[in-house]
């Protein structure tokens, strides 16, 4: 592999950020009479160089729209995005496009991220055709060099998308979005449509690359076990908002939000003799009522009269852990959560 | 040993395609004793949603059973004539799909779709009608089910959605309750919600339940008995946590295995510390 | 523990690759099929008779012989003679000189329009959008031989003229299909996932919208050749367009009308049994085009 896209003046820190974001906003305008629907509000987050945030929450949190955002792909309202440095909110189409062979994304759909019409080879590319000098014998080379990475057998590259396996067609879509060398990879719910076999297949394939290539990763999931497994760090989203951020094992087995708990009750071991949480979370996300304090008062066990003037900030917790909670306490005070429910 | 409430042997399906037949289902086996919860579980193309199809005798085009027997009380499915199965599949078997919202009918509300399956199966007036439909929607614990009844499935959640689901599948009283991948598609939390209701039900209405899924963590918390499907076949059935906790086949270990990430994560932990 | 990539892809040496864009002629090469075959096959034939069998035939396509007018067929008229004595057999082969010249000019014209204002409008969403629709609209509603005359009537009569008419009664056709196929498919993630990857908004349209778009409108291509002859016969009936004695389907089938109640049947008969056939034709031709365009015939 080639580091020489590496040269830029981030890549020798270890702790350099890769990607910071401050105070993003996006709101989607709906129909006349019908409030706008507040896709993301306020979210701030950065993700280190070569490390992996998660992004979990459900539908509704937002979380999508943050990577399409990450991406350029939909422009936010307001907000800094700034990626290896360089920021993203404002850049000219021109700019932007260039600045794909930076940054790419995975999507939750494998088959409908393929253009039906591309066989592999094509798919696999394209990008190289838009952003490198590459041609004829080169492109073929860094083309099965890239199948190579994906673990793809190189007798498949005259397949069609609907010629392959779900696990096979998002190998397809990581080895087109490795094409150019990017530093930063979006994947929003990566494996979320496979099956579980192959699920895991392809998360081991995700860390290995990291490895290998010192990638990036945003990772966007509503699955627990895969944020578990690939990331190091988790940020909890509901409505819009960002609740909870932190260490991925911090966040998951010592919650300080309610809404993440809930999350994590909700999840299913496979394990017969570990039960999930007693308690089941009531009421649905509904973003067309939304609260006007505390994002979470509607579902919320816990709720007080505070909770209902206005939205609690992000407080430390614990060093590195942030939850958006009135009844977390910086350090000091910090009251077990768990206890309380 | 009672009678199961359902039980299928050696079924054998294949489905004729353009210029082939393919065998979809080989000499499959299951038993749901009567009151309890059996999950069948297994992957895409597993057999688990065509066993299903084959037990209410809905294939799809080109579908044959070749072989074997469905057996519901004392009752052989397969050889019914057409309208006792209609009478079947309305009144002793309740189903439950994936994706609620298109299970119902858009064009009419809840409560019109409801009431259009008692009439077709029961000889109620309407206001035992009226009533009955109240009474389910309150069982599968919706609060307020007027405002439920009159509302129109696109204006329910998807949570809501199911919960109306279930109530229509349970409005003729069935001794049997399928349920294919209930649950796919809806959020974490909902998804809870809605397995504590089928639970309840199973529990507090005696009811049959017949989970199909590809999540072992539904089996795992839920269920009391399971069959693993792989290829058309049951590879291991058995008790839950026979299965699970001390599992024979290979194909059910390496489900196991790969269901929770577990090796995944440890892996991840222990390059951390490097 | 770090598992390695399976090894059977990097020791074997350099495969072939596809190279390039497995394009519509390699394409055609692997998927030949009976429609595609059969359509073309009656088309040629149908060109290459227009030529050679007035060349052979003792009668001139246009030349009268009263004195042998309103024969029933015969061996010296295998499909009789009308009320002009023209051989019909002759015309009815010489016929497509005409008829699919100007079909293929007209509803070509047509489709290539429609196909860019669909593309257009379909892409850019603006008001230009709503306002060819309306238009659309307009065009449509009218009856099309009213509008037809009206339009030769304005542009004089002549043939070039005919073939303008073909391509604005057929252009909203295809402007609204490909419209609502290009409103679809951009909404599709392959879409974004282009967007994502670096394309600029003229590659985007050309190399994914376009070819994805395409597929009911190269369908619809057949079924608007077919009405494309009828609409010649009917203008031709009206006085507009096609005169005598140039040989054409529709006129003959028009001019032998009046008989088939006294018994002189062939003389609209054969032209519309040929009119027929290259009908079919054309269809057999635009679904076979589009069994090799699929890609994903399952």
């Amino acid at each position: 592999m080639s580091n020489a896209a590496h040269n830029a003046a981030t890549a020798d820190t270890a702790t350099a950020v890769a990607v910071a974001v401050e105070a993003m906003n996006k709101t989607f305008p709906t129909r006349r009479g019908v409030p706008d629907v507040v896709a993301v509000e306020d979210v701030s987050f950065t993700v280190d160089y070569g490390r992996t945030l998660g992004i979990v929450g459900e539908s509704g949190s937002g979380k999508s729209t943050v990577a399409r955002c990450l991406l350029g792909l939909t422009p936010v309202d307001s907000g800094r995005i700034e990626v290896l440095g360089r920021s993203i909110v404002d850049a000219p189409a021109r700019s932007l496009r260039s600045w794909r062979s930076e940054m790419q994304i995975v999507f939750q759909e494998p088959y409908e991220s393929l253009d039906p019409r591309y066989h592999v080879w094509e798919s696999v590319a394209e990008p190289l055709l838009l952003h490198t000098d590459l041609r004829g014998g080169e492109l073929a080379g860094r083309v099965h060099e890239l199948l190579e990475q994906v673990a793809l057998s190189p007798d498949l590259a005259g397949r069609y998308p609907h010629e392959l396996s779900g696990g096979q067609q998002q190998r397809v879509n990581i080895a087109r979005a490795l094409a150019t060398s990017p530093r930063v990879l979006v994947l929003d719910e990566p494996t979320a449509s496979l099956d579980v076999s192959v699920q895991e297949g392809v998360l081991r394939l995700l860390l290995r690359l990291q490895r290998e290539l010192n990638l990036t990763y945003v990772l966007i999931s509503h699955d627990l076990k895969a944020i578990r497994a690939v990331c190091e760090r988790v940020a909890v989203m509901y409505l819009g908002r960002l609740v909870e951020i932190g260490p991925t094992d911090e966040v998951l087995s010592n919650p300080k939000h309610p809404y993440t708990e809930f999350l994590i009750g909700a999840e299913l071991s496979v394990d017969p003799d570990v039960a999930p949480a007693a308690s089941v979370v009531r009421g649905e996300v509904t973003s067309s009522e939304r609260p006007t304090g505390c994002v979470f008062t509607g579902r919320c066990p816990l709720v007080t009269g505070a909770c209902h003037e206005s939205q609690p900030p992000l407080v430390e917790a614990t060093p590195g852990h942030d939850a958006a909670c009135i009844l977390v306490k910086p350090e000091s005070a910090a009251s077990d959560l768990s206890g309380a429910v | 040993m009672t009678q199961p409430a359902l039980s299928v042997e050696d079924l054998s399906v294949e489905i004729a395609g353009r210029d082939s037949v393919a065998t979809v289902l080989t000499g499959v086996g299951l038993t749901l004793e009567k009151g309890r919860m059996h999950g069948l579980v297994g992957e895409t193309g597993s057999g688990k949603s065509m066993t299903a199809r084959s037990i209410i005798r809905l294939l799809p085009p080109g579908g044959r059973v070749t072989s074997g027997s469905v057996r519901l009380g004392n009752r052989q499915l397969l050889t019914l004539d057409p309208k006792e199965m209609r009478e079947v599949r309305g009144v002793s078997i309740g189903m439950v799909f994936q994706n609620p919202r298109t299970a119902l009918y858009p064009m009419t509300t809840v409560e019109t779709q409801m009431a259009n399956v008692l009439k077709a199966h029961l000889d109620l007036d309407r206001a035992e009608r009226s009533a009955r439909i109240r009474e389910r929607l309150r069982l599968v614990g919706i609060d307020d089910e007027d405002r439920i009844a009159r509302s129109y499935p696109h204006e329910l959640s998807g949570g809501l959605a199911q919960r109306a689901v279930i109530a229509t599948a349970l409005l003729c009283d069935p001794e049997v309750l399928i349920a294919d991948e209930p649950t796919t598609g809806l959020d974490a939390t909902i998804q809870r919600q809605i397995l504590e209701l089928i639970a309840f039900l199973q529990s507090e209405l005696s009811l049959s339940v017949l989970i199909i899924t590809h999540d072992l963590g539904i089996i795992a918390q839920y269920c009391h008995t399971v069959s693993v499907m792989h290829d058309g076949r049951v590879v291991e059935d058995g008790d839950m946590r026979q299965v699970l906790l001390s599992p024979q086949h290979d194909y059910t270990r390496r489900l196991i295995a790969a269901s929770d990430l577990r090796e995944l994560h440890g892996e991840r932990v222990a390059g951390a510390d490097r | 523990m770090n598992r390695p990539a399976p090894q059977e892809s990097r020791t074997s040496a350099a495969p072939v690759l596809p190279r390039h864009s497995e394009g519509f002629v390699r394409r055609l090469r692997r998927k030949l099929n009976p429609p595609l075959l059969w359509g073309a096959f009656i088309i040629i034939a149908l060109a290459v008779g227009a030529y050679v069998v007035p060349a052979i035939s003792q009668f001139g396509a246009e030349v009268a012989n009263p004195r042998e007018a309103l024969e029933p067929p015969s061996g010296r008229h295998p499909f009789g003679t009308d009320r002009s004595g023209f051989d019909i057999f002759v015309r009815v082969f010489q016929a497509p000189r005409i008829d699919l010249t100007i079909v293929v000019l007209g509803v070509g014209l047509g489709a290539v329009i429609g196909t860019v204002l669909g593309v257009v409008t379909g892409f850019s969403r603006r008001i230009m959008g709503e306002l060819s629709m309306r238009v659309a609209d307009v065009v449509q509603a009218f009856p099309l031989l009213i509008l037809a005359i009206a339009l030769v009537a304005l542009g004089g009569n002549s043939l070039t003229n005919v073939v303008f008419v073909l391509a604005f009664v057929n252009a909203p056709v295809f402007l609204r299909l490909i419209r609502s196929r290009v409103l679809t498919v951009r909404e599709q993630r392959f879409i974004q996932a282009a967007v994502a990857l670096g394309n600029s908004t003229p590659r985007l349209v050309f190399r994914h919208v376009l070819p994805n778009s395409l597929g009911p409108a190269v369908v619809q291509f057949g079924i608007s050749m077919g009405y494309g002859i009828l609409t010649l016969a009917g203008l031709a009936y009206l006085g507009v367009g096609v005169q005598l004695p140039t040989a054409e389907w529709g006129s003959m089938i028009l001019s032998g009308s009046s008989y088939i109640t006294t018994g002189q049947w062939w003389i609209s008969v054969f032209p519309g049994i040929f009119l027929a056939i290259a009908v079919f034709a054309f269809n057999l031709l635009s679904e076979g085009i589009e069994q090799v365009r699929e890609v994903h015939i399952r």
